[in-house]
């Protein structure tokens, strides 16, 4: 196990070299000019060009990536051209407000969701299986910035209950829970069920009914446990993304999280924040996929890790 | 002597092919007619696959029934509540939101089908590849996964503006791009739980080519996370699109776009709230309509299920 | 697989920790002074602010669109950034609402007869937030700071200056390489820092976390994105807030910045969604403010554009002057600005100096159309758009599009980023794809030079500026270039209604209007000072 995570971790290696170059590449190649942003619409083209100069930007791209290659070795991340705060101060600053939003939708999402999607497949084609599956349903059907809007006008305006935004008291993260849960409960609770489905018509599971074993047994030690394989795919596959930040559920909360500081630098073209925000996304997929696969192992003893 | 052989063979051959044509046959038109017993019995399902015909109707016919011309302007007429002249009102414009819905569902539907069709045949055929095979090809369709996952799409969105212009061509692309690796993900792991079956192992061991046992063996037994993702990715293909929109990279403001209208929409929730309720509506319907004929469709389609 | 488990295990523990670390911690949101962030303890947000009545500090919460791009004081030229640096730092000069230039550091100020040299006498007994004192050094201190520096905004400020010279404690000279009336205006942009901190090797590092300047505020923490709060300056030398601090939040969606506004959690809201101002009127907490506006919208026509066919449409006055006769900015102002726009009277806001209103195109489509075939464009011809892909620029883009459809002209959008456009916008003349840009302008310092030039100058053409007409007439050049060196305010205004009056009639644009700035504010606000172009001044205010 300890020689597959070092494998694994040491294939990150070149992943990371083939995203940074990749992601070098693509941002250069977008339109627009970040020294324009800094200089302002009234710069005139000397000025624009002598900020070129003062980032670097007048050399060749190569020279540029290797230089910020050589930067990141040393753990230099580089300036924000924006702000001219260090990157991994700026990342760092967001990620904590990013982590306690990703905190606040796993709290309760995933519970929820596997509690239904499970009562469903065990209670298939009741009115039980239904009410549930609506549930979800309409959880996934919810465009997430009409939801929170809606939330914000009816329980902040109307009833005054929770503030409109930030993360300050346990308030005020009630509605971002809200919006962000949501869509990982619905999925989950769909993608448990079918999964608990399959897994019920499994020849084990038959066997252990079969042997006369309680129905409860068979349900949790047999179905679920198995069943658990694909959910874990599918939550990992949404934490990814949800530490990657949720831009929306961001800018509706007034969150100044990961997913908003991807959209300003991008808007800004602050080349070294947009570098550094996805190689930082890229550790935090590696991490996630690695920890997914070995719950895998975790789950299902016959697979192996060579 | 010689004769005789030849026409037993012959015979048997005959035989043989007649019996398997008709046994065939019997057996597609009982299988046909077993799967709509099947599948009628599912009511929520057949509500859904109603209302999937409707849309596919109004799809078609949709422009040409639209009671007002979707893209006229009537400044004197602007956020007027419905009436019995405009059903669902009319919106910042004074244009008439029922017919720019009926005008927008052959691009909203045609946008989310094609372009998660496109993901996720792409991502099926990786992900089968990629679980079975294992090795190397795993390596290169996981850690591609890894690559696109960690590459935000909004970056992607704003890569295709910049190539292709501003339009709904970039939700099309950015949503079937998103789409693969996400299929090749599931199909993965789906494929690594066949994978270890008895029939599999058993094909293996009577000598099956790679390829048959892929598609006619493995590829069966992952079809149903496949539906139920499928049938989720159209409504989030919709839902994608306006959010996109809500960034300023989806459809064009002048399409009616669901997604669009509704992104539009959300700065007259509190003025004219009947401009955010009715094309969330329909787009909560329609996702709706999906995931419940996909859930139907696959409970029909699993052969272990009466 | 147990050891397994416990590293997941402690995962989630970390994943919880640094959400309550987070939350706990000096980086959390202002949480030192629960005051003004936590309204939602009240059960009734609507009644009132509940900060003070909680507890003893008062926090006052500006909720803005967009965040500051940076707080190095010499850096930031957009309207978020002057907003929030106007708090913390000084200039010499600065306007009253009436766009009247006043004294601020600087008690008094003289200009020499060949209209060079500005003398100024500063106010005594000030001191900068760190400490050092306010005197004529740090004017020459600011002035070398940016001469050094290109990448500057503040460079763009000083490069006509030949020279500050301090002629005694309080008291200094600037003198102009050329004579320039614009001066005066472009000084309340300059602002005023301690020569301590502008002598630091890391002066960009130090700026961009310390206040050093002389204003009513000093920064207390920022978080990027997210706030910047500041405490009140206890020795400020003039009429200070009674406030005990200042927080700037950034709150990108309209609806959740009238959210806030009307729970209480702002007292501020900058500007409101034009789309909600009734709900703003009738609500007796919040009080909406409407005032002349700097922005001014118009369309570039692009007069080198040709057709495919080789014909250039915008190169015809009369095609220029149809699509301005059918498009009716009465309506333009209705559906697209909620009322909350004027009609344009003239090439530039009503707010700024020196305007002097034309004769309107009124909307005539017949006229339009007859400008049109005359000019042997009957049957129209396809055009293309640039615009921003916000909402409101959208919004405004497909309303010209139904306008101009209207005698033939067939507009095609393309919304794209700013940052993408701005690309697009400035290539030269040979490479341009320019047709149409929809787009806006407004000089920050009120002044007729700074809303012309730029955008209609000859020698303005891209990448030097943003005429992206390529509109070249040399008269109007002249007269822009020879009221810059007039002395006689009543000269100065002939000229530039001369100017007005030239672009007008040749209308390199199509003229859209004028908006207004909206803001509001929670009624038991007091003490706030409003100037045109939409900015506040939160010097002395106070909360009841």
């Amino acid at each position: 196990m300890g020689r597959y995570c070092a494998r694994r971790l040491l294939e990150t290696i070149p992943l990371m070299l083939i995203i940074s170059i990749f992601v070098f590449m693509f941002i250069h190649l977008l339109p627009g000019d970040p020294a324009r942003q800094i200089a302002g619409l009234e710069a005139s083209f000397e000025e624009v060009e002598a900020i070129r100069k003062e980032f670097g930007l007048d050399k060749p791209l190569l020279v540029q990536y290797f230089d910020y290659m050589k930067g990141l070795l040393t753990g230099d991340m580089g300036r924000s051209m924006k702000s001219n705060i260090p990157v991994s101060e700026l990342i760092w600053s967001r990620f904590q407000f990013t982590i306690q939003l990703v905190f606040c939708g796993l709290i309760w999402a995933p519970f929820v969701g596997i509690f239904i999607g499970v009562i469903c497949a065990i209670k298939r084609g009741t009115f039980i299986d239904l009410g549930g599956m609506l549930i979800a349903i309409c959880g996934l059907s919810a465009p997430g910035f009409a939801l929170g809007l809606i939330g914000i006008q009816f329980f902040s305006v109307k009833l005054g209950w929770f503030p409109t935004s930030g993360l300050e008291t346990w308030k005020s993260f009630i509605l971002p829970s809200l919006v962000m849960g949501t869509g990982i409960m619905a999925s989950l609770a769909r993608y448990s069920r079918s999964s608990m489905l399959e897994t019920l018509r499994e020849d084990y599971v038959r066997t252990a009914r079969a042997k006369g074993q309680k129905e409860s047994i068979v349900m949790f030690r047999h179905a679920f446990k198995n069943s658990l394989i694909q959910v874990v795919t599918i939550l990992g596959l949404q934490i990814g993304g949800l530490l990657s930040g949720s831009v929306i559920t961001e800018t509706i909360f007034s969150i100044p999280g990961m997913g908003r500081l991807l959209v300003d630098s991008i808007g800004y073209r602050d080349y070294p924040a947009i570098q550094g925000l996805l190689m930082i996304f890229a550790v935090q997929y590696v991490l996630i996929n690695l920890i997914v696969d070995m719950l895998y192992g975790v789950i299902n003893p016959k697979i192996r890790y060579d | 002597m010689s004769n005789k052989p030849n026409e037993r063979e012959e015979t048997t051959v005959s035989f043989e092919e007649n019996y398997v044509d008709e046994n065939i046959l019997a057996d597609k038109s009982s299988k046909t007619k077993e799967f709509i017993k099947k599948f009628t019995k599912r009511k929520t399902a057949v509500v859904a696959f109603v209302i999937l015909i409707f849309l596919l109707i109004i799809a078609l016919i949709g422009p040409s029934i639209a009671p007002h011309d979707p893209s006229a302007f009537d400044y004197d007429n602007i956020l007027s509540p419905p009436s019995a002249e405009h059903w669902f009102g009319t919106d910042q414009f004074g244009q008439d939101i029922f017919s720019r819905l009926l005008a927008g569902t052959p691009l909203t539907l045609g946008v989310a089908l094609s372009s998660v069709i496109v993901g996720a045949a792409l991502g099926t055929v990786l992900g089968l590849l990629a679980g079975y095979y294992g090795g190397w090809i795993e390596m290169l369709v996981m850690r591609g996964a890894d690559v696109m996952f960690s590459f935000p799409d909004i970056l992607l969105a704003i890569a295709i503006v910049a190539l292709l212009g501003p339009g709904i061509i970039n939700v099309f692309i950015a949503v079937a791009v998103f789409t693969v690796p996400s299929f090749a993900r599931i199909m993965r792991s789906a494929t690594l739980a066949v994978k270890g079956s008895l029939y599999v192992e058993v094909a293996h061991s009577l000598g099956c080519k790679d390829g048959r046992i892929l598609f006619l063996h493995i590829f069966p037994g992952t079809i149903q996370s496949l539906i139920v993702n499928f049938t989720m990715r159209i409504g989030s293909a919709i839902m994608a699109a306006s959010g996109l929109s809500f960034l300023g990279f989806g459809a064009n403001v002048t399409d009616p776009e669901w997604g669009a209208m509704l992104s539009q929409s959300r700065s007259y929730l509190a003025t004219a709230p009947h401009m955010v309720y009715f094309p969330a509506l329909v787009i909560f319907i329609t996702v709706l309509a999906f995931n419940l004929f996909g859930d139907g469709l696959r409970d029909t389609l699993d052969p272990k299920i009466k | 697989m147990k050891r397994v488990l416990t590293f997941l295990l402690a995962a989630v523990m970390l994943l919880s920790l640094a959400a309550c670390g987070g939350n706990g911690g000096s980086n959390a949101p202002a949480n030192n002074t629960p005051s003004g962030n936590a309204p939602a303890s009240n059960p009734e947000p609507s009644t009132g602010d509940p900060a003070p009545a909680s507890s003893g500090t008062k926090d006052f919460v500006v909720a803005m669109q967009a965040d500051t791009t940076s707080l190095d004081p010499h850096i930031g030229s957009n309207g978020n950034s002057n907003q929030v640096l106007n708090e913390m730092y000084e200039t010499l000069l600065t306007f009253d609402a009436d766009t009247n230039v006043i004294p601020l550091l600087a008690k008094e100020w003289s200009v020499s007869e060949d209209g060079r040299t500005y003398s100024f006498v500063l106010n005594e007994g000030i001191t900068f937030h760190d400490g050092e004192p306010f005197t004529a050094e740090a004017v020459r201190a600011t002035y070398l700071r940016g001469m050094n520096d290109q990448t500057l905004s503040l460079y763009r400020s000083v490069k006509d200056w030949e020279d500050v010279k301090v002629t005694g404690e309080y008291s200094c000279d600037i003198i102009l390489k050329e004579p320039n009336n614009t001066f005066i205006n472009k000084i309340t942009q300059t602002r005023i820092v301690s020569p301590k901190a502008l002598a630091r090797e890391d002066v960009g590092d130090y700026l961009a976390k310390n206040s050093a300047g002389t204003g009513p505020y000093v920064l207390s923490e920022r978080v990027d994105g997210g706030y910047t709060k500041m405490v009140r300056n206890d020795n400020y030398w003039q009429e200070g807030p009674k406030v005990d601090s200042l927080t700037f939040k950034v709150v990108p969606e309209d609806g959740s910045r009238l959210a806030m506004l009307q729970t209480g959690e702002a007292h501020v809201a900058i500007p409101v969604p034009l789309t909600d101002t009734a709900t703003i009127e009738s609500d007796p907490n919040l009080v909406l403010d409407v005032v002349p506006g700097i922005t001014y919208r118009y369309v570039t026509l692009n007069t080198e554009w040709a057709l495919p066919d080789g014909r250039k449409p915008f190169a015809d006055k009369r095609v220029r002057q149809a699509l301005n006769y059918a498009f009716d900015s009465e309506a333009y102002a209705k559906v697209v600005f909620n009322g909350y726009a004027v009609e344009p009277t003239s090439i530039f806001s009503t707010a700024i100096l020196y305007h002097a209103p034309q004769t309107p195109y009124k909307v005539d489509l017949e006229k339009a159309k007859a400008l049109m075939k005359e000019a042997g464009f009957e049957d129209g011809f396809d055009v293309e758009i640039i615009v921003d892909n916000t909402s409101l620029e959208q919004k405004g883009a497909t309303f010209v599009m139904q306008q101009l459809g209207q005698i033939g002209v067939n507009v095609k959008l393309l919304p794209n980023e700013s940052t993408a456009n701005a690309e697009l916008t400035s290539a030269p003349l040979e490479s341009t794809k320019v047709q149409m840009w929809y787009v806006n302008w407004g000089s920050g310092s009120y002044e007729a030079d700074g809303s012309m030039r730029s955008i209609l100058h000859g020698e303005k053409f891209p990448p030097d500026g943003y005429n992206t007409a390529f509109w070249n007439n040399a008269e109007f050049n002249q007269l822009l270039d020879d009221a810059l060196k007039m002395g006689d305010t009543n000269q100065i205004a002939e000229a530039y209604a001369q100017a007005q009056a030239i672009a007008w009639e040749e209308c390199p644009w199509i003229f859209l209007g004028n908006d207004e700035s909206v803001a509001a504010y929670r009624s038991n606000v007091t003490g706030l000072i409003y100037k045109p172009a939409g900015t506040y001044v939160f010097r002395t205010v106070g909360l009841e």
